[in-house]
């Protein structure tokens, strides 16, 4: 029996296929999860899991051609993503679903003033005057917390720098107050003290507009102070689920164990870093059975030989590894 | 940006100077006197002497140069030898036909060029796009006085629905105008349309790939607003920078067309001095190209900077 409760996000068997030079590669493979109201959901993994790709699907952003894009279930609202419209899924984006982008440097058009870029979205989805729009848009400016705001609306983005930038993009994100924002790696471009700022932005955003947030990332410390729950994605597939501090406490996929290890930890003196050898396969490359068994420390002949399935021990917690069906395999 | 026109217009005067001087050289050293084409076929020698020293060509090479950039400071080009009138005049007289046609096929290729450009880029690898851009491919190999006469015999002599030749000003009849001046715009505009339309497809599938226009497309905007706003506008940067090389291709062109379709423009009236060595006339039309490219390019760098944000000067 399904919970009463329709979760704002439900994503099941959600695929994503590239068909480059007569070769079909499969960036997202078949992945499920579900988001709430208000929650804020972390997605990690290294670079070329296929987190971005999540987004971009979510947002129906994946060029078709070369793209495609399947999915038993793609709801949002109780509404299929799937079936609506070019129209219909333009009154989604930018105003019930919102993103930002890992580049702000290039994310915003160079030659518009950011007042109009931000002006332009709101027309777009209310029903406002360009003056009205204009206003908000000031608004919005001070609530991302640019300073002099009604001076910077008339800027371009070339007088701004990168942690203003995005902060213009985060403004253009809620311009519409959206239920749910998709943040791919918001922070990765930025420095360090300007990473803490924006995502402190956006924590206080997301428990003022009460809106659920995906924050994608490779960043296990940024997951670990702003998330609620965890997906951790590897080769296009999901391996572990888990609420924050469970996964934290004990991860249950080898991935997210050495994900963890490799933290470079704060109180101690760290002579070498731990690095997870090898990387990820190359979508045209998939090896057969478990994508991680090629790099993993535990693997048995069962992993290189099947796929294993998601084990789900709690409705929030879930891993895809053979370890937790049969801890009897020798070891 | 006033200091920054007022520089472009003083670098005016070393150009000119220049232009002058090649066009004071070239003309002396290729053989020909104009006082033997101004006489009659019957005139003795010491008449053609008593033309040459009329017009001061016997003075020394030096002085005339001297003389003439004296009278050029006074706004003063001379007179044509065989025109009766002065340089000035003469041209003054021609500008409206020649102005007709570079603007008419300036505005028609760049209209279409930039539409061409775009459809091709957002269609790229279908067969619109193979369609556009071989069309595109014809304009840019086919000589443009060779176009000209297709076009005559096509819509002039078989068709019969443009005259072939000939300039109705556009102060006595719009329509008379644009019928005399349509078909020269057209091969003229052939080329430009070629290059500016292949320029405008590369340009924008490169600025379709940019992340602020996956930004325009995550904000819910139409793929025309996403084209047409976000994606022209950054587009048009670089095809303005092309236009200022395209007008002054369309100003050497139009020498070549308006003999073509025998248009009385500046570039008929160049072409006829110098084969009838009418130096007064060939400096002052000479000038008269050189200050229209220097003004356009100014123009071209006005519009950029105001496309573009981030250019100062």
């Amino acid at each position: 029996m399904a919970s009463p409760v329709i979760p704002l996000l439900e994503v099941r068997d959600l695929s994503v296929h590239f068909r480059t030079e007569g070769q079909k590669v499969t960036a997202v493979d078949r992945i499920s999860f579900d988001l709430a109201e208000g929650e804020v959901l972390g997605i990690v993994g290294e670079s070329g899991s296929g987190k971005s790709t999540v987004a971009l699907a979510l947002m129906q952003l994946i060029a078709t051609p070369p793209g495609s894009i399947d999915a038993e279930r793609l709801s949002f609202k109780g509404k299929d993503l799937m079936s609506m419209s070019d129209r219909e899924m333009r009154a989604v984006r930018g105003n019930e679903i919102s993103m930002i982008f890992q580049e702000p440097m290039s994310s915003l058009n160079p030659v518009f003033t950011i007042g109009n870029q931000l002006v332009e979205t709101i027309c777009e989805h209310e029903p406002l005057t360009k003056r009205q729009a204009f206003a908000k848009a000031v608004d919005l400016l001070r609530l991302v917390g640019i300073p002099d705001p009604e001076a910077r609306v008339t800027d371009y983005p070339h007088h701004l720098s990168g942690g203003m930038r995005q902060r213009v993009m985060i403004a253009m994100a809620l311009a519409c107050a959206p239920k749910l924002l998709l943040a791919d790696e918001p922070t990765t471009a930025l420095d360090v003290t300007i990473q803490a700022q924006v995502l402190e932005l956006l924590q206080h955003l997301q428990g003022e507009l009460d809106m659920a947030v995906v924050l994608i990332t490779h960043d296990l410390g940024v997951v670990a102070e702003y998330t609620h729950r965890v997906v951790v994605m590897y080769a296009g597939r999901i391996v572990e689920e888990a609420p924050v501090a469970d996964l934290f406490a004990a991860p249950q996929h080898p991935y997210t164990e050495l994900l963890l290890k490799s933290m470079p930890p704060l109180d101690e003196d760290l002579h070498r870093l731990l690095a997870i050898p090898g990387s990820v396969p190359s979508p045209t490359e998939m090896p057969t059975g478990c994508r991680f068994a090629p790099r993993c420390p535990y693997a048995q002949n069962i992993c290189r030989e099947t796929e294993p399935a998601m084990i789900r021990e709690s409705p929030a917690r879930a891993a895809a590894c053979w370890r937790l069906v049969d801890y009897k395999v020798p070891a | 940006m006033i200091a920054f026109i007022l520089r472009r217009l003083f670098a005016v005067i070393p150009v000119l100077l220049l232009v002058t001087l090649a066009s004071f050289l070239l003309m002396r050293l290729i053989p020909g006197d104009p006082a033997m084409l101004i006489a009659d076929i019957s005139a003795s020698d010491a008449e053609i002497e008593k033309i040459r020293e009329q017009l001061g060509l016997n003075e020394p090479f030096l002085t005339q140069l001297l003389h003439w950039y004296g009278n050029l400071l006074r706004g003063d080009l001379g007179e044509s030898y065989l025109l009766g009138r002065s340089v000035t005049q003469a041209i003054w007289e021609r500008l409206p036909t020649t102005l007709s046609l570079t603007l008419l096929s300036f505005v028609l290729s760049t209209t279409i060029a930039v539409t061409l450009g775009v459809i091709a880029a957002v269609k790229a690898n279908t067969w619109l796009d193979q369609f556009v851009m071989s069309f595109a491919l014809i304009g840019v190999a086919l000589p443009n006085f060779w176009m000209g006469l297709m076009l005559i015999i096509l819509f002039s002599v078989h068709l019969g629905w443009l005259p072939s030749g000939g300039y109705v000003p556009l102060s006595e009849d719009f329509w008379g105008w644009l019928r005399t001046c349509t078909l020269p715009a057209i091969s003229l505009a052939l080329l430009q349309i070629g290059l500016l339309s292949r320029i405008t497809r590369a340009t924008m599938l490169e600025v379709l790939q940019q992340d602020y226009i996956r930004t325009a497309r995550a904000k819910g905007l139409s793929k025309s607003k996403v084209v047409g706003k976000h994606a022209l506008k950054n587009v048009l940067v670089p095809v303005i920078t092309i236009l200022g090389i395209s007008f002054s291709l369309l100003i050497s062109g139009s020498l070549v067309i308006e003999t073509v379709f025998s248009l009385p423009g500046v570039g008929k009236l160049l072409g006829s001095a110098i084969l009838r060595r009418d130096y007064p006339v060939i400096q002052g039309g000479l000038i008269f190209v050189a200050v229209s490219m220097i003004f356009i390019n100014l123009l071209v760098d006005i519009l950029y900077a105001w496309v573009d944000p981030r250019v100062r000067y």
